[in-house]
């Protein structure tokens, strides 16, 4: 075992990966394995890539499940953390308990997805993610099918882009969900966006389902133009939003409670199924 | 054929690579036309090999204008990659430590 003192934590590691630099897969890229990509406990410090995806990681036409890694200071063009890509036929991408910290890139702060891919995220740990545009954690770019789920908790503390933390621009169907899942612990503090949709940013070739249940979004969750905590220009969005409860930046606090809205979303609408302004609740509006 | 690389310190000058690198190759089938710019440590071709590398610290490892700096996988049959420490390695394309293109698994 490898022992990492990263300031008051100190990070028993599998394996560590620490300060590399390419143009890919800033420490490791994985291409076409036949049997998912089994990791567990690994640490990458001090990646990047300047121009392709994966400060850390990068996997192409394959499937990962990973258990207790984490990402710390890495950076990429595209995934400051992770670049999945699950090909054509379609891979799965596991990321149990992850910490990603000061993980920062162009699209997808934390982790980029493209692909057919489907995406869970279990316990995942977030804090002081960046993006130059896109996704201050999160981008899709998926393909038919793709999906994104979340269990159990998320915490995310800092979360910066240009359009959403979480940037969902996929050519066809992603189905992004919170679903049954106890997050009655779960934070979304600082989250941050310069132009639209402070934490979830739908994309105008985005079609899709997104249900949202039990989140509790506090603290900041801002954009100077539109949607603090929501931006839809989607093609087609099926949204159900429901018990969630959003502090907006007035520290007003804003329930959907038992709404179970269901929202069908103009295309070319910048705020086209829920827009929140974080000025003030007497403008927030949920259309289409 | 399966490889084993255990409890091993393998480092040196980033410029050094020829000082540095191993290369496995398939014996039975090698693969001769590839660069030796790729693979700063370890070179697997061959989807018969199974490389297994644990307990080991790889540092300063460089592959110029190449793909994976320390490990380089052009092919391989089941690869297990753990309780190691990478430090400061570079590859100018892609995979700064590991690179690998096909593989029946793998493990990190």
């Amino acid at each position: 075992m490898e022992a990492a003192d990263y300031g008051q934590n100190e990070i028993q590691a599998e394996l560590k990966f620490s300060s590399a630099s390419s143009k890919a897969g800033g420490a490791v890229f994985l291409s076409d394995v036949d049997a998912t990509i089994d990791s567990n406990d690994n640490v990458y410090e001090y990646c990047f890539t300047n121009l392709g995806g994966g400060g850390a990681l990068a996997v192409h036409n394959s499937g990962l499940d990973d258990a207790d890694s984490s990402y710390m200071f890495t950076a990429a063009y595209k995934g400051g953390g992770i670049y999945f890509n699950g090909g054509t036929v379609g891979g799965t991408l596991t990321l149990t308990n992850p910490v990603f910290e000061q993980t920062q890139a162009q699209q997808g702060g934390g982790l980029y997805v493209e692909g057919i891919s489907y995406v869970e995220l279990v316990n995942a740990d977030v804090t002081d993610v960046w993006a130059f545009t896109d996704g201050g954690f999160f981008y899709a770019a998926g393909g038919a099918g793709s999906t994104l789920d979340f269990d159990t908790g998320f915490t995310l503390a800092g979360c910066e882009s240009e359009n959403g933390c979480f940037h969902v621009s996929a050519d066809m169907d992603v189905t992004q969900n919170i679903v049954d899942a106890d997050l009655s612990d779960t934070t979304y503090p600082v989250t941050a966006s310069d132009v639209s949709g402070g934490l979830w940013y739908f994309a105008d070739d985005m079609s899709g389902t997104v249900i949202l249940r039990y989140g509790k979004y506090e603290d900041l969750n801002a954009a100077t133009e539109a949607g603090g905590f929501l931006t839809s220009a989607a093609d087609s969005l099926d949204l159900t939003a429901e018990y969630l409860t959003i502090y907006c930046q007035t520290g007003v606090t804003f329930t959907l409670s038992d709404i179970q809205e269901q929202l069908e979303a103009s295309a070319g609408s910048r705020a086209g199924a829920i827009y929140i302004n974080d000025q003030s609740l007497d403008s927030t509006v949920l259309s289409n | 054929m399966s490889i084993t690389i255990k409890e091993s310190t393998i480092g040196g000058a980033a410029t050094s690579i020829s000082t540095t690198t191993v290369e496995v190759f398939n014996t039975y089938n090698p693969d001769t036309t590839v660069p030796k710019d790729v693979g700063g440590a370890i070179y697997i071709n061959g989807d018969s090999i199974s490389l297994a590398v644990s307990e080991s610290e790889f540092t300063d490892i460089t592959a110029e204008a190449g793909y994976g700096g320390v490990i380089y996988i052009v092919d391989a049959a089941d690869v297990s990659v753990e309780t190691s420490t990478f430090l400061r390695c570079h590859a100018e394309e892609q995979g700064s430590m590991i690179w690998s293109a096909a593989s029946s698994s793998f493990s990190l």
